[in-house]
């Protein structure tokens, strides 16, 4: 049950990411709302849960949407795995942890990506993206993270 | 802390073959693909209905708002329209005689007139919510006759090309994409070039190996030169709004901003006949 739970919140999450959020832009950046629930399962159960479910929403995200196939999947995995070392690491309740670890968890992923992207075709400059999108993205997903983090957690998926 | 470890070592074998994995698959779909796998296709005609259903309400629910948030406006805008329709059949009429003369001129020098695309509308239901990359899904497919690399347009002008096609939907890339570039000409000075996607970072293009004695200048429009071979000529791209000098001082180069609104984009025309220059 539990496991069917997860699938449909990512399923959810995935329709409305391409769809309703990605219509909604602040300073051209779009809220990552798959990343904000992979660092929330990775801060309450772990790099274990945290990576197979960011395999799981990167994947479904590049199939829906992506050009190359695995590049969010590789990203929000990796992110997913290093939150997860936080787990006893830090107060559960405190909800200034996931609005930290989210802002940071956007820089990592985005930099996972722009680091992949440079052995395909890109040639951006990763400072000038932070300057222009990166961290306008980070604060965004993290000032939406403890909402989407507490019914997580009080939901106990 | 012995326990630790192995707890975390089947973790880490799991991560390495999901990272190789990934990676692979990321090199495999690096490649331009004719056709997509069967896992794609039943993930997209999963997701596809309910892409269909957020966006058609999402819609509606926007058309809704904005009704009524302009209802007080409507009646000054109406006052405005009228007069301007006023004008623009003036403007018709004489554009009409141009045309006539224009047809008659074509005729004299042998020239095709030119050609009417095929075209297929669709929605777009989705678009990429990430930084790096600008696509859309659009509602057609296969089905009705969508192939990789046809062109995609608007009303305003060219809105990017067909990557990835499944039965009743297809991925398009933006022409404001990292991965794109056009092949255009200056409508006033017949001057060619080549118009460079600089991704989510940049609404702009970049209008590249401009000659360095071409006469571009700010507010010139420019339209596809259909050298590509996938873009048909003639379509509107951009106008220019900045012009410098390029590479080593060899070419020049311009910022070019798109003719399409892309944060507005709603319904689009996938131009579904060959691409056939007609000059």
């Amino acid at each position: 049950m539990r496991y069917f739970k997860i699938c449909l919140l990512l399923f959810v999450a995935a329709v409305l990411q391409c769809t309703l959020l990605a219509r909604l832009t602040f300073f051209s950046t779009q809220i990552d709302l798959l990343l904000i629930i992979v660092i929330s399962f990775s801060l309450l159960n772990g790099s274990k849960t945290g990576m197979t479910i960011g395999f799981f929403a990167g994947l479904i995200q590049d199939i829906l949407i992506g050009r190359f196939i695995g590049i969010h999947a590789v990203s929000r995995m990796l992110v997913g795995y290093l939150i997860g070392f936080l787990e006893h690491k830090v107060f559960k309740e405190n909800l200034i942890v996931p609005f930290l670890t989210t802002f940071a968890a956007t820089i990592i992923s985005e930099f996972i990506i722009w680091f992949i992207g440079l052995f395909l075709f890109w040639h951006y400059s990763f400072l000038n993206a932070v300057r222009q999108l990166v961290l306008t993205a980070a604060l965004i997903n993290a000032i939406l993270a403890p909402f989407v983090y507490n019914r997580i957690y009080k939901a106990k998926l | 802390m012995s326990l630790a470890r192995f707890y975390r070592k089947p973790i880490f074998i799991i991560l390495l073959i999901l990272l190789v994995g990934g990676l692979t698959l990321v090199r495999f779909t690096a490649q331009e693909r004719t056709s997509t796998t069967l896992i794609e296709q039943s993930v997209n005609a999963l997701f596809s209905p309910l892409q269909r259903g957020v966006t058609f309400v999402q819609n509606k629910l926007e058309e809704t708002f904005s009704f009524f948030g302009r209802i007080i406006s409507l009646k000054k805008e109406n006052e405005q329209l009228k007069a301007e329709n006023e004008r623009l059949k003036a403007a018709n009429n004489r554009l009409r005689q141009l045309e006539e003369e224009n047809w008659r001129l074509r005729k004299l020098l042998f020239m095709a007139e030119n050609v009417e695309h095929k075209m297929v509308p669709a929605k777009v239901i989705a678009r990429d919510p990430s930084n790096w990359f600008s696509q859309i899904v659009i509602n057609k497919g296969r089905r009705e006759g969508i192939g990789s690399n046809m062109a995609v347009v608007t009303n305003e002008g060219i809105v990017g090309r067909v990557i990835e096609v499944t039965n009743d939907s297809a991925k398009v890339m933006l022409i404001t994409d990292n991965g794109s570039s056009i092949g255009i000409r200056s409508r006033r000075t017949r001057d060619l070039g080549v118009a460079k996607g600089q991704g989510e970072q940049s609404k702009f293009l970049l209008l590249d190996y401009l000659a360095l004695e071409s006469d571009v200048r700010p507010g010139d429009v420019f339209v596809s030169s259909g050298l590509g071979g996938v873009i048909p000529e003639g379509i509107v791209v951009g106008s220019v709004t900045e012009v410098e000098e390029g590479y080593l001082g060899l070419t020049k180069r311009a910022k070019l901003e798109p003719a399409v609104d892309f944060s507005k984009l709603e319904e689009v025309f996938v131009i579904i006949d060959p691409v056939t220059n007609s000059e």
